[in-house]
């Protein structure tokens, strides 16, 4: 009997590699999924990233590469990783073609004063930086200024921007810095009204905005993303790898001689990167670099920049207020964090939900596609500060 | 309260003006520019 039973001693040894970690990350893979197929939840990542995180997390997983005796065998996963965003951050950058040919600029083109908001809506990134230096150091001492800065780039609240910098600074927090940025852009309904009605008064939130915009011609349409690159290049070097993607997709979409090449690139192109991308950065999800204290605090800290973005963006529209006679909503502001169309989505219900007469939408889009040009550019000029 | 802090803490600081300013300054330029462009007609429309 003992001798048939020693026929099955392979199976033992992968029991006992599976540890409590592991299995906490396999329970936190199928709430990502559970979340991903009830609850809708930015599905096409947090799927992939949720079964991604099961695969990797399995005893011996032949996902990622294994050495056994003098065989080494090359995990899909951990190659994948190497490949793609290690090795050259392409998958982020590809991404970023294709979201730029889903954006339409026009209503940030004839609305310009708008673009301000993007700007003053990133200083979540910024305070979360400050706020890392202070919290992470007390569970990780060895945390750099590098770690910081990728956490502070969750406050993007743009999943491609905030992997890709923290790839380009080579924190190990990619794994935990990656969840908390799409889960958080899938909470933006949640997490922007709590945020807004902290800061704001109904009265404030019933301002109405008269949208007159003004006609935009295709030829500027067309100059929009390229001289919006030159100038990103010039003031941020390193935000060029993504500027220069985001407006080339745009140029894709606004030439009207490429229709095709658009329409692959903000659908086809899209959804195959993002299937890839979501069970490629569960590479870093593996029980033992994830379930820590620093994840936990890397989690409060994302949710920390995500607030602060929103209330810098309505303090902003506040202070501008102050100088100006035809007021603008505050919440206006807040859509200047960078998920797109989410926040803008939350800025016109909040409007309607104050006053059913007052429509916000069309200069939330324009905040939020400015959102969008700050937060790549945000990580652009960290890389530029810090490499 | 500033010799307390470690370097990465007031790098931290130093990142958060230059970071905000930079970026204000970039979206500033980047708004010129469209004012510019809002002069561009395309061609039937002149």
């Amino acid at each position: 009997m003992n001798v048939f039973l020693a026929n099955f001693d392979f199976l033992w040894e992968q029991f006992q590699e599976f540890t409590w970690k592991k299995g906490v990350m396999i329970i936190i893979g199928l709430i990502l999924i559970f979340l991903a197929i009830k609850k809708k939840m930015e599905p096409s990542l947090l799927l992939p990233m949720g079964f991604g995180a099961i695969l990797v997390n399995i005893p011996l997983s032949g996902a990622i590469t294994q050495t056994i005796g003098d065989n080494t065998i090359i995990g899909p996963i951990e190659w994948l990783f190497e490949t793609v965003i290690d090795g050259s951050e392409i998958f982020p950058v590809l991404l970023f073609i294709g979201i730029g040919a889903m954006i339409d600029f026009g209503p940030l083109l004839s609305n310009p004063k708008l673009i301000f908001f993007g700007a003053a809506a990133q200083v979540g990134i910024f305070l979360t930086i400050i706020l890392s230096s202070f919290l992470l150091p007390l569970v990780n001492p060895s945390a750099t200024i590098n770690d910081f800065a990728s956490i502070g780039m969750i406050g993007a609240a743009d999943g491609p921007t905030s992997i890709l910098v923290s790839q380009v600074l080579k924190s190990n927090y990619i794994g935990p810095i990656a969840v908390a940025a799409y889960s958080y852009m899938a909470l933006v309904p949640i997490v922007q009204p709590l945020a807004i009605k902290l800061v704001t008064t109904k009265k404030e939130r019933m301002i109405r905005m008269p949208y007159n915009p003004k006609g935009v011609s295709k030829t500027a349409k067309i100059i929009f993303p390229i001289a919006v690159t030159v100038i990103a290049g010039f003031i941020a070097p390193a935000s060029i790898s993504l500027v220069g993607f985001l407006m080339f997709g745009n140029l894709l979409r606004e030439c009207g001689v490429l229709d095709d090449l658009s329409d692959t690139a903000s659908k086809t192109l899209v959804n195959l990167i993002t299937l890839l991308l979501g069970i490629t950065v569960a590479f870093k999800m593996q029980a033992e670099d994830f379930v820590t204290w620093d994840t936990l605090i890397i989690m409060c800290l994302g949710l920390f920049a995500f607030i602060f973005d929103s209330i810098g963006g309505v303090l902003f529209a506040k202070l501008i207020n102050l100088f100006t006679k035809d007021k603008i909503n505050p919440m206006v502001g807040a859509a200047g964090i960078s998920a797109f169309p989410m926040s803008a989505r939350v800025i016109q219900k909040l409007g309607l939900e104050a006053d059913p007469e007052n429509h916000l939408l069309m200069h939330a889009v324009s905040a939020n596609v400015a959102g969008q040009i700050a937060s790549v550019l945000a990580g652009g000029i960290l890389l530029g500060i810090l490499l | 309260m500033l010799f307390l802090m470690s370097s990465a803490q007031t790098q931290s600081l130093n990142i958060l003006w230059q970071g905000m300013l930079v970026l204000f300054i970039g979206m500033g330029i980047i708004y010129l520019a469209i004012l510019l462009l809002s002069l561009v007609k395309d061609r039937k429309e002149k």
